[in-house]
């Protein structure tokens, strides 16, 4: 993490961007953009820059925003709920949504269930999230008036803050959803081909045990194994999601830190979403174990 | 597997997808042709139009025709994608082959590490981010593309890479005193690039959508220059008083990575007989 931290510094810090010039317009003058840096410790060589930052960090300080001169902690945990609650809707409106295709497809391959369910999720997993964004909002809210539009909701009420959710969380997480159908699709084909299963119909189990029990629960790993890209991806269109949307969150925030050159809010911020894979991909092995009994950690 | 004529046999989908990928290279090529009015001509009096005889897809707040943008989009947005997902393969290849067959060199681990690194951020936070080192313009949006995508490639290339260096003809070509260049240009290239390739076209699809987020959120090609994520951006905060304006570039963009998806997914059955 700390080498990481240490690229994406030296990386940011040495592109052209200049949040004194931001900050200052266009047509400030030279010695004022001189003093501002001189203000913001920018003028000093890069190794002190970071050493300083290291210093607060460890501290526990993340700091202030160059541009608003806010904490960057409180804009994060002021955000960052939305963000958790988008992303978590989305996955499981993927899972939720996404498997009971995959199974309908890969009972009756080549079926016209299959075909229609097939075209469906790639169009699902292609339509980019502002395409799908779009038209979700152009169809539910502005044609049919069924859902509000943008923004995050009125405060402290919950019933506002779910509507809310509904649209982003279903354009957020229609890749997922297709994606997740077409890989419980080619598992579960793969795991019925195989001998247990065959024994399972011979002992005159039911179709639907046989299905249920044993065959889906062992499908379902190589989901788990890409669990970790999905939350990965699902941050990605997060962001999208949020500017289409208008929502405040952390890819809102981000964007606008890169936009404006605010050096501060992009470093925590990336080393947030780093930290987020990390962790997410720990989880997704330490469970390995918990579906597949064979697999045992040393 | 040889990727062959006798596949476009029965498979409607596949020539479905190649058919609408030419029509929208093809539009975009001959834009000059097909469109009516110049993309960056203004005409504050026509502003927001809706569709007409004169004007097919309506006008911009600008009074700037829409079908004209969005067929100078394409020539952007096509362009950058292609030409950023081109640009990583290449590099991606080199050194996934590379870390794969020394796998055991320093420098092999390097790579892989560097990957695994730049794979753990969302693709659209890396392109911004390398976008916002080099600044907006066109050729920097292939770059900082490039730069997002080429992990992908290397991890695809390397895990081929690993597998056929132990096959008998690399053994026997290496046994034979043939360089390590030829080997790679010669044997381990050739086998290792349909699923490369295959990849390439579905990813070029995310490369376009990056292009489109990227322009969009004012990081890629600088306005007024048309691409379909500036076409978006503009027309995005007029959405309730022209939504067809916004609908129209979306259709652009779905259209165009539809027809890359539908390609590379039936040449990925093809090669994965497994999935079908």
């Amino acid at each position: 993490m700390l080498i990481v931290m240490t690229i994406v510094f030296v990386l940011l810090r040495s592109g052209p961007l200049d949040p004194a010039h931001y900050i200052l317009g266009d047509y400030a003058t030279a010695e004022t953009l001189k003093n501002l840096r001189e203000q913001m410790k920018l003028d000093r060589p890069i190794y002190v820059q970071y050493l300083y930052f290291l210093e607060r960090l460890f501290q526990g300080d993340l700091g202030c925003s160059f541009i608003n001169k806010q904490p960057v902690l409180s804009q994060l945990i002021s955000v960052l709920p939305y963000t958790i609650e988008l992303v978590i809707a989305g996955a499981i409106l993927g899972i939720l949504m996404g498997v009971p295709p995959g199974i309908i497809a890969a009972l009756r391959p080549n079926s016209i269930f299959d075909h229609l369910i097939r075209l469906l999720t790639l169009v699902g997993i292609s339509v980019p999230i502002f395409v799908s964004g779009i038209f979700l909002i152009s169809i539910f809210s502005l044609k049919l008036d069924l859902l509000p539009i943008i923004g995050d909701g009125e405060a402290g009420n919950l019933k506002s803050r779910v509507l809310m959710l509904i649209l982003p969380a279903f354009s957020c997480g229609i890749w997922m959803l297709a994606s997740i159908a077409r890989l419980t699709r080619a598992s579960l084909l793969e795991v019925l081909k195989k001998d247990y299963i065959v024994t399972a119909r011979s002992m005159g189990l039911q179709e639907r045990i046989v299905i249920l029990k044993h065959a889906l629960k062992n499908s379902l790993l190589p989901l788990i194994t890409s669990l970790g890209i999905y939350i990965n991806i699902l941050l990605g269109s997060a962001v999208l999601t949020e500017i289409v949307f208008t929502r405040p969150g952390i890819g809102r925030l981000i964007v606008e830190g890169i936009i404006s050159g605010d050096f501060q809010m992009v470093q925590i911020l990336i080393m947030l979403y780093a930290g987020t894979v990390v962790i997410v991909n720990l989880l997704v092995d330490l469970t390995y174990s918990l579906v597949d009994p064979r697999i045992v950690y040393k | 597997m040889k990727l062959g004529p006798r596949y476009f046999k029965n498979n409607i989908s596949l020539i479905i997808g190649i058919l609408m990928f030419i029509g929208i290279v093809g539009a975009s090529v001959f834009a000059p042709y097909f469109a009516l009015y110049d993309p960056l001509e203004v005409k504050i009096s026509q502003r927001l139009q809706p569709m007409s005889a004169d004007h097919p897809l309506g006008t911009d707040f600008w009074g700037r025709d829409i079908q004209s943008r969005i067929l100078f989009g394409g020539r952007s947005s096509l362009t950058i994608g292609l030409a950023s997902i081109g640009v990583s393969m290449i590099l991606g290849v080199i050194l996934g082959v590379v870390a794969g067959y020394y796998s055991e060199n320093k420098f092999a681990n390097l790579i892989v590490w560097i990957t695994d690194i730049t794979m753990s951020f969302p693709t659209l936070i890396l392109g911004a981010m390398v976008g916002m080192m080099f600044g907006p313009g066109i050729f920097n949006t292939i770059i900082a593309i490039a730069v997002a995508f080429w992990p992908r490639f290397v991890r695809l290339a390397r895990a081929s890479a690993l597998s056929v260096k132990e096959e008998v003809f690399i053994v026997a070509a290496k046994s034979l005193g043939m360089s390590d260049l030829r080997i790679f240009g010669i044997h381990l290239i050739p086998n290792i690039i349909s699923p490369v390739i295959v990849m390439a076209v579905i990813w070029a699809s995310d490369a376009i959508t990056i292009e489109v987020a990227l322009s969009f959120l004012g990081l890629g090609v600088p306005p007024p220059t048309a691409s379909w994520g500036t076409v978006l951006q503009d027309n995005l905060r007029y959405f309730r008083m022209a939504p067809m304006a916004v609908i129209w570039p979306c259709v652009a963009i779905a259209w165009a990575v539809q027809s890359l998806n539908l390609i590379g997914d039936r040449f990925r059955d093809i090669l994965d007989p497994k999935m079908r």
